[in-house]
């Protein structure tokens, strides 16, 4: 099946610890979804992030939060529904980050019309390239789940 | 505890500033009526950069010193290297130079675009976010985001990605553009010139207090030029020095109650305005004619004092940078290199750039080997805190008679004329009002 129109956003810092589970998580996609859906990996600048979803029908944000919630839980939203916790923004600059970008869209009529977030309660955000052990657990979890929602399985290549 | 509004104590707190960069928080005490302390404490924790850059080598200032700042991180590294040429003793001439102000351009373009129509447009507006005014003002918004994303571009193209760019180095830069991938910025550049000029005349149309402050301006001015990357640093109150000069004439201090330490000028610890109205007033005749003539348009003279009306003075900015850049596209010609090699050089190098808020000061002493041996930052947030509280412990005694609301939603605002930028500053807000 291929879904032209969709796009797999991991957003996050590659050498932030858990902070890189989004992009980690876009990468593993793209290397197992062919060419049929789009998967990049974003630091979450709301403006770029706007304009990159901007006439996609289908969009999946993966990122990791700080909620105060146990490291590796996952949360998911429908967007296109619901607005993200205000709490999910601890990291972004100017206190204007993904659920501003989210509702500024939603505001100026460019929300893709399905869009959902997915994500994980990180452990540690320090500098660094791995992620903590509940975030590695995690990953294998949200690749299925996101494979299993675009319907993507058996295109899985060997 | 407070009576309505007509005497004894009030208590007004804010324990987290929205709309700013970082963590901070403001605490104004009012006794019978008269304000007797105003605090803008900084709990953000310190991040003791120059101390970790000490030992590291000199190459290495611009990387780890961008990281000082999401927002601004192309000024730290203009400061950065420039400082270490400055030690080294060499000059980066021609088509780097052209293209480190290029980059540069992107960087205020990107900013000042953010905080006019992101942070500052909703005070301004009656609303409590961008979200919300979005809602109403749509159209507003998305000349914004537009606006942001060409700044945004620019980044990308000469630093590798828009926060935290990798490609500004030490003379110069790790790669330098085609001439082609500049002219396929021009036609976003072009539109972008539209959408500023616009923007110049909307903030015009916002409604300002009467606040006209009689401040020391400190900036940039350069022989010919409207200051980014050099210059000589002046104040309307006849100083005119050069870089070298700047810890004669300016001392960081400790204040107990901020984890960013405040900078005075010397003598007589007095407080000074760096940024865009700094900017503006010192250097109005290097601006094109026509630029000058759209500040007019909008209500500016050649020199503005109210903090308030520094949002259109933002927006003169963001026209400048978005013509200066359309310039240096217009005039490339690709450098042969890309850098020019720097050998360290023991001795102390000093560098000011104009980051969006203002004059950003670094001091760096090196070794033969190029390591670094000592280092000192000055980001001009630090220049202001003590400028923002004279501002507040001048304009809230003019609202005395409103409700702790309302006072609380003016002070934020006349914060956020400065466009604080708390993480620099600690290399800010949360309001507090006691009134008794």
């Amino acid at each position: 099946m291929t879904q032209a129109n969709t796009l797999v956003i991991g957003i996050g810092n590659r050498y932030r610890g858990d902070d890189a589970f989004g992009c980690i998580v876009a990468s593993e996609l793209a290397n197992m979804m062919l060419s049929s859906v789009n998967c990049i990996e974003h630091d979450g600048e709301p403006a770029a992030l706007m304009d990159c979803w901007q006439g996609v029908e289908k969009v999946v944000l993966i990122d990791a939060v700080s909620s105060g919630a146990k490291a590796g839980k996952i949360f998911r939203f429908n967007l296109a529904q619901q607005s993200l916790p205000e709490e999910f923004n601890l990291y972004s600059t100017h206190a204007f980050g993904v659920p501003q970008a989210v509702e500024l869209a939603r505001a100026l009529h460019k929300l893709p019309p399905q869009i959902s977030f997915i994500g994980v309660e990180g452990d540690c955000f320090d500098a660094g390239e791995e992620l903590s052990p509940a975030l590695t657990k995690a990953k294998d979890a949200v690749i299925t789940e996101i494979l299993d929602s675009l319907e993507l399985k058996e295109n899985i290549r060997a | 505890m407070s009576d309505k509004h007509g005497g004894g104590t009030r208590t007004i707190k804010v324990d987290y500033l929205a709309r700013v960069e970082g963590e901070g928080a403001m605490y104004l005490k009012i006794r019978d009526n008269v304000l007797e302390d105003v605090k803008l404490k900084i709990f953000e924790p310190p991040r003791f950069f120059e101390g970790l850059l000490r030992g590291r080598d000199f190459r290495e200032a611009p990387d780890i010193t961008s990281r000082i700042c999401g927002i601004c991180p192309v000024a730290y590294q203009m400061s950065a290297v420039h400082a270490m040429e400055n030690a080294c003793g060499v000059r980066v001439e021609g088509a780097l130079r052209e293209l480190r102000r290029l980059f540069y351009c992107g960087e205020w373009i990107s900013s000042h675009t953010l905080h006019v129509y992101m942070l500052h447009a909703p005070d301004f507006l009656g609303y409590p976010s961008a979200v919300e005014m979005a809602k109403d003002h749509p159209e507003a918004v998305k000349r914004g985001l537009a606006l942001k994303k060409t700044g945004n571009d620019i980044m990308n193209l000469m630093g590798g990605r828009e926060i935290h760019p990798v490609n500004a180095r030490v003379g110069g830069f790790y790669r330098a553009p085609a001439r082609s991938e500049l002219s396929g910025l021009r036609e976003k550049l072009l539109h972008a010139r539209d959408l500023a000029l616009e923007t110049v005349k909307w903030t015009a149309t916002l409604d300002f207090p009467e606040f006209e402050q009689n401040y020391t301006f400190v900036a940039l001015r350069h022989g010919d030029e409207y200051p980014m990357n050099e210059g000589r640093i002046v104040s309307n109150m006849g100083l005119d020095i050069d870089m070298s000069d700047y810890d004669n004439h300016f001392e960081e201090q400790h204040v107990d109650y901020s984890n960013a330490l405040h900078c005075v000028m010397k003598p007589g610890n007095k407080s000074y305005h760096v940024g865009p109205m700094a900017r503006y007033a010192l250097n109005f005749d290097r601006l094109l004619s026509d630029i000058q003539d759209v500040a007019r348009s909008a209500g500016l003279g050649p020199v503005c004092t109210n903090p308030f009306k520094s949002i259109i003075v933002r927006a003169v900015e963001v026209l400048y940078a978005v013509t200066e850049a359309l310039r240096v596209i217009d005039n490339y010609s690709p450098p042969d290199t890309s850098f020019i090699t720097v050998e360290p050089k023991a001795g102390t190098g000093y560098a000011a750039t104009e980051a969006p808020r203002g004059l950003l000061y670094h001091r760096y002493t090196i070794d033969d080997d190029g390591i670094i041996k000592d280092a000192n930052i000055v980001p001009p947030t630090s220049q202001n805190q003590k400028m923002i509280e004279d501002d507040l412990r001048r304009f809230v005694p003019t609202c005395m008679d409103k409700s702790d609301d309302e006072i609380q939603y003016v002070s934020e605002q006349a914060i956020r004329n400065y466009d604080p930028c708390i993480s620099c500053a600690t290399h800010f807000l949360k309001l507090e009002i006691d009134r008794r």
